[in-house]
């Protein structure tokens, strides 16, 4: 391995800077979201202050049954001696609520509310199941003033208590802070293994099948399910622009062809036709134009993967207009580039009144505008706008008065319309310190850090513990069980090694990030190739994976700081990209080019002719092995061809002759 | 100037549209004066209205028979063109009426009859459009293709006949542009005998042609192929010089675009003359509110109901390469050929459509589209896949023959002479 000279800014300030502190007097809410609460628990107020009105004031059953509904769903039910009916409600109620967040069906539990008021109302003096005809259970009238103030109660417990307890840590976590030592990062080259080729193998037969065909993805819901086509791509582009900009520099035209295939897959309407169900359930806006309106867990993160692309490859070819046109079934098409999908997300973090904008209608996750903010910021790097800037100062109040706990740990979702914030089950606990691909570091360094220093505090002792497992042959003897995928549709022997390796990294664990990508790959490897998997996990962790891997030594925040740099010394300008593999290429000194290369097809000798630029105009080279020397005098333009040949993995190096 | 036959042949439809209408008039008096005449007059004139509908006062079970038989009537006659069928089942349906409908109760029956036949034909409307809307509702739509899709992959997956000598027609025009197609196995299908089994069946059935060559008449599909790979073209030309629309027709009665436009190209290949195609084109066959339509009654001579998208795409883009029509067609298609583009069920006629956009993306500049289109793989369906074959000879070889024609076309606009720059 060899340390790179390279290496991103914001890793070489975490050892320096000391982390950012924790608020002494964290508010319960922001000020937008206490407003969204009050209307809300104004609006709930209301409803009661009916309901008892009517329970307490109005003449007859139906009256009754109908302000009791309307103080708590179904009420009037249990009043109408319907107890099946009331249970019903408070089933319908749960499924109104899966609804509201999985499918932003906003009218939903008004919806069962209000079938619950006209129900008992009209039941009130009807026939009853096994009671007496219009038969009425007074008893009803206090159980269900019981279970409103119950409701309420223990709504207000919950999050007080939540609140309480984190905020009771603040002193600790701030001393903690105050003297927290952040590793170094760890930022050396890694040097490509046997699975490096198998995973980038995977990587171009995934690219290079026709453009409409997705064959080698899980299929699944693309709502909330965890099969969603559309990420799986997005981490499958992150990773290959990680090989390009870490493995290949100086040999691109392999892997920026499969990675310009690959972001061109992102248009296919399969990865985005769930958003018009979405959009039309939601904001009632038959509008399937994916980039337009919220959505960011589409638009932003298509942007964060135009920013990786550009800022590995040099590419400008997703800046040119209509080259990202979406096409409804329909025929309507929606011509973007890298500019407008940009100026769409910023349109949208300008529009919204909370700071963040949605992904799905009415929910707004940290993860995914923070993916927004990511997007802005790389878009600024690799093309001199200001558009982050323009929109950080609202952006960080919003995550720091609305999102944040008094722990430094941030909500991962609030509602837009309600200013609800809940565990949905996607993440431990519902809150995270840190997210999104490039854990604040490109866009807040300052937070990025705090974040990093709080989540060491738990894993950092673990991984030291681990590091000293790692045995002679660098390997970590460990025996991990298979987890569920986040889809539940499967277990997977790599995902806990991809915890241990993410971990290891995050910790500067250097030895133990190594043994534990070599040791998963001997305890997960599969011998499948595309469309099958060499490593056995599902589509969206293989992606992870290979971030993980290829995050060496730049990782996607700070290719997103860096943006694009021509790489130094010689180039591969041509070479015969679909027979040899190149798994690196890189010119450290400037000078030398070192490259490792094998035939795509096992066991065959290619010949190898390669086109190479960026020479000493006049020079003598010569390209070694180990099985042979071949030379060859650069051109005037410091162009020039030589040709070899290679049977497996073959290591090369082009130096200039001297003398 | 129009050929001899041609003439001839529109003279013979004017007559027979004549003697049509004058049946007509008369069928309406007729029913009227059995009305006034008598109460068996009424339920006749309700089984001239519509068969065995007379009969539902005293033999339901005789009248549903009657009526279930006009129905598979009219199936056969839209598939296959057994006309005489449905003038048999309704003569019948008339004497039966005429020997077992009462003497004598209360009147008013015709009245009713009357109202009925326009409620039985709009029934009738209403199921077919339920039948279209449901084969486009997701689940069934998704169904569907999923089958097809499973079929293909095990290979069991049947084309029709005459789907089979549409594409060997395609690949003929293919491979004459160029293009490297799969000629064996093209022949070997036009050689089942399922082929010839159909033309006799159709023939036996539509026109009681129970003996002789199954293909001497009609059947435009299969002697196009068959005439396209190299068999003679057993007296087509000569067939179609009789008739107004200047091509055989597909099935007795019915001439159907896409067999149509490829029986046209075929026979100029041949040199033989399309003049009256091209006139039927511009007179008839029109492009109207966005479509063409999708059949040419022969023995009425006229057309009607809108070509689906596939057929009117495929159909012009022939019409389109020979140079009968102008660009007129492509800004109607061009939405529908990216909807199919964009949608990945795996429907052949999503397949057949973007092919058929293939064709046309030789002749319009659409770059957005082109873009579009190239990012669908190769197709399965074997009308669309000659479709493909052909569109990319055209792509890469000379410009097709119907560029180096000056004339104003179907529309009035000029297409493209030799010495122009074909657009793409």
């Amino acid at each position: 391995m060899s340390t790179d000279a390279a290496a991103p800014e914001v890793h070489a300030d975490d050892a320096e800077v000391r982390p950012l502190l924790l608020p002494e007097h964290p508010a319960r809410f922001g000020p937008i979201s206490r407003r969204l609460l009050l209307r809300l628990v104004g609006a709930l107020l209301v409803i009661e202050a009916v309901g008892v009105a009517l329970v307490a004031l109005a003449d007859g059953h139906a009256a009754r049954a109908a302000g009791l509904s309307l103080m708590f769903p179904g009420g009037g039910f249990l009043y109408d001696a319907c107890p099946v009916l009331f249970l019903a409600t408070l089933a319908l109620s749960v499924v109104a609520l899966v609804l509201w967040w999985g499918a932003s069906a906003h009218l939903a539990i008004p919806v069962v509310w209000v079938l619950g008021v006209v129900g008992a109302a009209l039941l009130a003096d009807g026939p009853r199941l096994w009671v007496d005809h219009g038969t009425q259970w007074t008893w009803a009238i206090p159980v269900v003033v019981v279970l409103v103030v119950a409701a309420a109660a223990i709504a207000v417990w919950r999050v007080e208590r939540r609140y309480r307890a984190k905020r009771a840590l603040i002193p600790e976590l701030n001393a903690y802070l105050r003297t927290a030592e952040l590793p170094a990062p760890v930022a050396t080259h890694r040097q490509p293994d046997a699975m490096d080729a198998e995973l980038l193998r995977w990587c171009l037969d995934f690219a290079n099948q026709p453009d409409d065909g997705l064959d080698g993805l899980d299929w699944g819901e693309q709502f909330h399910g965890g099969t969603q086509v559309r990420y799986q791509l997005n981490s499958l582009a992150w990773s290959m622009s990680l090989f390009a900009a870490n493995n290949v520099p100086n040999a691109q035209g392999q892997i920026e062809r499969a990675l310009r295939a690959v972001v061109g897959k992102h248009t296919d309407l399969r990865v985005w036709r769930y958003w018009r169900t979405l959009n039309l359930v939601g904001n009632f806006d038959p509008n399937p134009d994916p980039i337009v309106r919220d959505n960011i867990m589409f638009s932003a993160f298509l942007a964060d993967v135009l920013n990786s692309y550009e800022a590995a490859t040099g590419s400008t070819a997703f800046d040119e207009p209509g080259s990202l046109t979406f096409v409804w079934k329909d025929g309507r098409t929606f011509a973007y580039d890298h500019h407008s999908i940009v100026a769409a997300v910023r349109h949208n973090f300008e529009a919204s009144r909370l700071g963040f904008f949605p992904c799905e209608p009415g929910w707004s996750f940290t993860v995914c505008n923070t993916m927004g903010a990511q997007a802005l910021r790389g878009h600024d790097t690799a093309h001199g706008t200001n558009e982050w800037d323009a929109v950080r100062d609202r952006w960080v109040r919003t995550l720091d008065e609305e999102y944040a706990t008094p722990d430094g740990s941030y909500a991962h979702i609030r509602s837009n319309h309600v200013g609800l914030s809940w565990d949905t089950g996607e993440v431990p606990g519902g809150h995270y310190f840190a997210n999104g691909t490039h854990r604040f570091a490109d866009i807040l360094p300052d937070h990025a850090r705090r974040a990093r220093a709080l989540d060491l505090r738990g894993a950092g002792p673990k991984m030291a513990a681990l590091a000293t497992m790692v045995d002679a042959d660098g390997l970590l003897p460990l025996d991990l069980p298979a987890e569920p995928e986040r889809n539940h549709a499967r277990t997977s022997t790599l995902l806990p090694w991809n915890k241990v390796i993410g971990g290891a990294r995050l910790a500067g664990e250097a030895a133990l990030t190594e043994a534990a990508i070599r040791t998963s790959a001997v305890r997960c490897a599969t011998g499948k190739r595309w469309p099958e998997r060499p490593l056995d996990v599902g589509g969206a962790a293989l992606g992870s994976h290979m971030l993980l891997r290829w995050s060496q030594p730049l990782d996607l925040a700070a290719l997103n700081i860096r943006g694009h740099v021509p790489p130094v010394g010689p180039v591969v300008t041509d070479a015969p990209w679909d027979e040899v593999l190149f798994l690196s290429a890189r010119s450290d000194d400037g000078h030398a080019l070192r490259l490792i290369v094998q035939p795509r097809d096992d066991g065959e000798t290619v010949p190898l002719r390669l086109s190479l630029g960026a020479l000493l105009p006049g020079g003598d080279y010569v390209l070694r092995s180990g099985a042979g020397e071949w030379t060859a005098h650069a051109d005037g333009e410091g162009t020039a061809t030589v040709e070899a040949t290679v049977t497996g993995r073959t290591e090369l190096v082009l130096e200039r002759q001297v003398g | 100037m129009e050929p001899p036959t041609l003439e001839a042949a529109r003279r013979r439809l004017r007559r027979r549209r004549i003697a049509s209408i004058v049946v007509l008039v008369a069928m309406d008096l007729t029913i009227i004066a059995l009305v006034r005449l008598s109460h068996r007059g009424t339920h006749i004139a309700e089984s001239v209205l519509f068969p065995g509908v007379g009969l539902i006062e005293n033999h339901p079970w005789l009248a549903v028979g009657f009526v279930l038989a006009m129905l598979t009537a009219t199936v056969l006659w839209l598939a296959w063109g057994a006309d005489w069928l449905l003038g048999a089942i309704w003569l019948a349906s008339l004497l039966t009426t005429i020997a077992l409908a009462p003497a004598g109760h209360g009147g008013g029956g015709a009245l009713r009859g009357s109202h009925e036949f326009p409620l039985v034909v709009a029934a009738t409307a209403v199921i077919t459009w339920l039948r279209s809307l449901a084969g486009r509702l997701p689940g069934v739509r998704r169904l569907r293709t999923a089958c097809r899709r499973r079929q293909v992959a095990r290979g069991t997956h049947a084309v029709g006949v005459v789907d089979t000598c549409r594409a060997a027609s395609i690949a003929a025009l293919a491979t004459s542009a160029g293009a490297e197609v799969d000629v064996p196995a093209h022949r070997a299908a036009l050689a089942e005998p399922r082929i010839r089994q159909r033309a006799r069946r159709v023939g036996a059935l539509a026109r009681w042609r129970f003996t002789g060559d199954p293909l001497r008449a009609d059947q435009a599909a299969v002697r196009t192929a068959l005439a396209s790979w190299g068999e003679p073209e057993s007296g087509m030309d000569d067939e179609a010089s009789r008739r107004v629309a200047g091509v055989v027709a597909s099935d007795p009665g019915w001439v159907r675009p896409l067999d149509a436009a490829l029986a046209a190209a075929a026979a100029r290949a041949r040199g033989a003359s399309t003049a009256a195609f091209e006139r039927l084109l511009v007179e008839r066959w029109a492009l109207r509110r966005s479509h063409r339509p999708a059949w040419w009654y022969e023995p009425l001579g006229f057309a009607a109901g809108a070509a689906p998208p596939w057929e009117h795409a495929a159909m012009t883009a022939v019409c389109r390469a020979n140079g009968w029509i102008g660009d007129e067609d492509w800004p109607h298609l061009r939405r529908a050929v990216l909807g199919a583009a964009a949608r990945h069920d795996g429907d052949a006629h999503d397949e057949r459509l973007v092919a058929a956009g293939r064709v046309w993306l030789r002749h319009v500049d659409d770059d957005e589209v082109a873009r579009i289109v190239a990012r669908r793989s190769a197709p399965t369906d074997p009308i669309a896949l000659a479709l493909t074959q052909w569109a990319a000879a055209l792509t890469d070889g000379p410009p097709p023959t119907g560029l180096d024609r000056v004339g104003t076309i179907a529309t009035g606009r000029r297409t493209p002479s030799s010495g122009e720059e074909p657009r793409r």
